[in-house]
């Protein structure tokens, strides 16, 4: 479950130099994390092909830590994942997300209900830093000083940002579904 | 910040909360209507965000990834690698799989007609190509395609999964070239086997292909069909004989 740390080393024991148990390892911590990293890096970067850019890499980078019999887990995968979105958003020439973007982000899921088009519309006017950190405490249930930590900021920053993002989120969504 | 801020702080991170914080706000809010309408609105507001995450993977990541790690000799451990991709067009992206060994075997007669691997194939692949060709199957060492009708390809993944997956699902892949089919961009669909237990996700777009399906939803046209064994990650590539 993203938010707690899982030590996808210890899963089975294997000792972590034997290649098939790290690629076990690798399968394991895909079945944890693929889906959620997905939402993550949507929200981050409003595109698909970059979504499976990043959860590549970052899945491969996953594997390399298994094989030299480091721990991975989620903060440390959403960490590389987020670095890797950075890296996209500064190829485009968009290091913070424009509103033309922020307007893109696409609803790929068969059923968009007019409840979470508008939650979706009024993320989008959130500022991308108010929109991480209120998807990865609300959504992935993680906890400040995780996401400080992911982040780089420090914990009291981190709940700072959230009750402002709240705040913020608040006043948007209310418009939205006024 | 006076008291009253420092609850409503606490208020946008309750879930987190422990201990004393919890007493404390708790206690707060038994006594501050606002505070109470506060976390209530915030309630609300998680139950509106929650859905945004349910956003499904890329279609084929998982592949793409074991492919990627399958690829990588075992001396390179530790080096520097890109991605490699899911590289259905590549010579020697994919190969073979045990899985498909029993697959084909347990197949036989439902319009497998060739072969063909990758010749750098890790040693338990290499065995079950072996053991393949013994069987009669002509095994290339090129790249990894097995020529199956659409309706074989069903078989195949219904019989051999029978038991270990709940479901097939298919998804629309545009424009996918291959050797297979001259290098020409073709439709196909890629097939994920899904293990019991596993949440059934269906993509957009995605045709759900169980045991009472028929036939007709797959497409009458080309094809590449993987399978996948979702549980170990395997997969195995599979082109469609009649292909247009």
């Amino acid at each position: 479950m993203p938010g707690h740390d899982v030590n996808v080393a210890e899963i089975d024991g294997v000792h972590p130099s034997d290649k098939a148990s790290s690629r076990d390892r690798l399968v394991e911590l895909m079945n944890r994390y693929e889906h959620p990293l997905a939402g993550y890096l949507l929200v981050l970067l409003a595109d698909r092909d970059a979504v499976r850019d990043c959860s590549q890499e970052a899945f491969l980078r996953a594997y390399e830590n298994l094989e030299r019999g480091k721990v991975v887990n989620s903060q440390w995968l959403y960490k590389v994942a987020r670095n890797q979105a950075i890296d996209q958003l500064r190829h485009r020439g968009r290091v913070r997300v424009d509103d033309g973007v922020l307007r893109t982000i696409e609803a790929p899921e068969p059923v968009a209900s007019d409840r979470i088009t508008a939650v979706r519309r009024a993320m989008a006017m959130l500022s991308p830093d108010d929109r991480e950190i209120l998807y990865l405490f609300v959504v992935d249930r993680f906890e400040t000083a995780e996401i400080a930590t992911m982040l780089g900021i420090r914990a009291g920053a981190a709940r700072v940002r959230l009750h402002r993002a709240r705040e913020r989120f608040r006043a948007v969504y209310g418009k939205e579904v006024a | 910040m006076n008291r009253h801020d420092r609850y409503r702080r606490l208020v946008a991170r309750q879930a987190e909360l422990k201990g004393q914080d919890v007493r404390s706000l708790e206690a707060h809010l038994l006594a501050c209507s606002e505070c109470r309408e506060l976390a209530a609105g915030y309630d609300a507001q998680d139950a509106a965000l929650r859905p945004l995450g349910q956003v499904y993977p890329p279609t084929g990541l998982r592949a793409a990834v074991l492919a990627s790690v399958d690829q990588r000799p075992r001396a390179r451990r530790g080096a520097s690698w890109g991605k490699a991709g899911f590289s259905m067009g590549r010579p020697g992206g994919v190969w073979l799989t045990s899985a498909l060994a029993v697959a084909l075997l347990l197949a036989g007669g439902v319009g497998v007609t060739t072969l063909i691997s990758n010749s750098s194939s890790p040693p338990h692949v290499a065995r079950t190509q072996l053991a393949l060709a013994r069987k009669g199957y002509t095994v290339i060492p090129t790249h990894a395609h097995v020529l199956v009708g659409p309706q074989a390809a069903r078989q195949v993944a219904l019989a051999f999964f029978s038991g270990r997956v709940s479901a097939v699902t298919l998804a629309r892949v545009e424009n996918i070239r291959t050797p297979a089919f001259g290098n020409q961009g073709r439709l196909c669909w890629l097939v994920s086997i899904v293990p019991p237990g596993s949440p059934l996700v269906a993509p957009p777009g995605n045709t759900w292909l169980d045991a009472a399906a028929p036939s007709s939803a797959l497409s009458p046209t080309g094809y590449i069909v993987v399978f996948v064994d979702a549980k170990r990650g395997n997969f195995v590539l599979a082109s469609s004989a009649d292909s247009a």
